[in-house]
């Protein structure tokens, strides 16, 4: 499995919106299922001093467990989309990951159970230039 | 005299002027110094920012006068500017108090009384004035979900510590800090987020607004560490040579009196060491943050929703979310 992120802009002024897509692909010649419950993130991070981090990107969980399954095929993905509009001036570090398991510690660039992670997408950088 | 009085802003300093607390002054987080310099410059003006910047003056004569007051303060331009001359006593500043007034420390530049006017009762100096206001979040263009002050931030009236040569030839010279002098105080409050719509993009829980309010006490408990830490040992050790009944014998003149009770107290390393062990626990982003979002209850984000008809680009709330 890959996990990838992709923005619609790296550089932005503060108070534009930006927006951060997670792919999660399969890579392999097998179906998959992947449970959308273990995919966090995207997760900005404003550098320490600019802004604390804002809440971890997750999803709401479907009652029955089936129904949070998603099966992939070889070489197709699944993906969520978040925006924000008012990151603060300075560098934003955007963070997502697979886990293999649930972890109940989920702090923005990795769970607080090492062993929980199954995949990790390289960090994304966004500057964010202040207005005016 | 003004106080320099900060608000938290995003990602920078803002100050601005109050007269509400003419003796008090702030000491600031040692990374903001340029900033800071603008402000001081801007609000108690170029005479003590000049001051800063050359160091000390050379020494001037106290012309007779039977005390000396000294001003163990590292951020000079903190001080408050009643004074007639500043001078070099080994790592100190020395200031000498204006002949023409019997009560020079109380005197504002116009001659008006100014200062703490303080019964001399040792006041409390940790105020946890805990949740202000609610607004939308920081996150959401609103000012909610942080604190009310800068990390770092204390309010501090310097001590002056007046002395004495001793009684008779082969006594002990005197020291003592005056009443009213020598405090710090920590305040720290927060602005809570608003529960539900904070903004057209953005829904956050009554749960979720909770859980902000629990981070923001966390930091307020951080501070309050840190300053029993740094603050309440200066406090113990001002306090107990404040007032002529309490002062230290030491030396043969008033001036090794002086500069060994400056010693004792240790006010610029303990006023700078709360600023420097504050800032860096409570910077946002920092560990205080980073050890909270770890924690299970933290709050996240449940995405794009419709709450009662209006769409929302994220929904925050506690786990198990919606």
């Amino acid at each position: 499995m890959q996990v990838t992120m992709e923005a619609d802009r790296h550089e932005l002024i503060s108070g534009q919106s930006v927006a951060v897509r997670v792919l999660v692909l399969n890579d392999s010649h097998e179906p998959v299922t992947i449970d959308r419950r273990l995919l966090v993130g995207p997760n900005p991070v404003p550098d320490a001093g600019a802004g604390s981090a804002l809440p971890v990107s997750v999803e709401p969980a479907f009652p029955e467990d089936e129904r949070n399954l998603v099966y992939l095929n070889p070489w197709c993905f699944y993906g969520r989309e978040r925006s924000w509009g008012h990151l603060p001036p300075g560098r934003v570090m955007v963070y997502a990951y697979l886990l293999q398991r649930p972890a109940r510690s989920l702090p923005p660039q990795g769970p607080g159970e090492p062993d929980a992670l199954l995949a990790a997408a390289s960090p994304l950088t966004l500057t964010v230039r202040a207005s005016g | 005299m003004m106080t320099v009085r900060q608000m938290k802003t995003t990602g920078g300093w803002k100050a601005h002027a109050s007269g509400q607390r003419p003796a008090a002054a702030q000491v600031l987080a040692p990374h903001s110094m340029p900033a800071t310099i603008l402000n001081l410059q801007r609000t108690v003006g170029n005479r003590l920012v000049q001051r800063l910047v050359r160091g000390p003056a050379p020494s001037q004569p106290t012309a007779g006068r039977s005390r000396s007051l000294f001003a163990p303060t590292a951020l000079e331009p903190m001080q408050d500017d009643g004074k007639s001359g500043v001078g070099p006593v080994g790592q100190e500043f020395v200031e000498t108090a204006p002949q023409e007034s019997s009560s020079p420390e109380q005197l504002n530049e116009e001659g008006l009384l100014d200062g703490e006017l303080g019964s001399g009762v040792y006041p409390r100096v940790f105020t946890n004035s805990g949740k202000s206001g609610s607004s939308a979040a920081w996150f959401a263009g609103g000012a909610g979900g942080q604190g009310d002050q800068d990390v770092g931030s204390i309010t501090v009236v310097a001590p002056t510590i007046e002395s004495a040569d001793p009684p008779a030839a082969g006594g002990t010279a005197t020291a003592w800090v005056t009443a009213g002098t020598g405090t710090a105080t920590v305040t720290r409050s927060f602005t809570g987020v608003l529960t539900g719509r904070n903004s057209a993009d953005w829904y956050i829980t009554a749960m979720g607004a909770a859980r902000v309010d629990k981070h923001e006490r966390l930091h307020i408990a951080s501070t309050k560490g840190h300053h029993d830490t740094h603050i309440k040992p200066l406090e113990t050790r001002v306090a107990a040579r404040t007032g002529v009944a309490k002062a230290l014998g030491s030396g043969a003149t008033k001036a090794a009196a002086a500069s060994a009770l400056v010693a004792l107290l240790k006010w610029n390393a303990s006023i700078t060491s709360f600023t420097n062990a504050d800032t860096t626990a409570n910077t946002p982003g920092g560990p205080v943050d980073t050890a909270d979002q770890a924690t299970a209850d933290s709050w996240r984000d449940y995405g794009p929703r419709a709450v009662g008809g209006v769409n929302y680009a994220h929904y925050a709330d506690t786990p198990p979310g919606p």
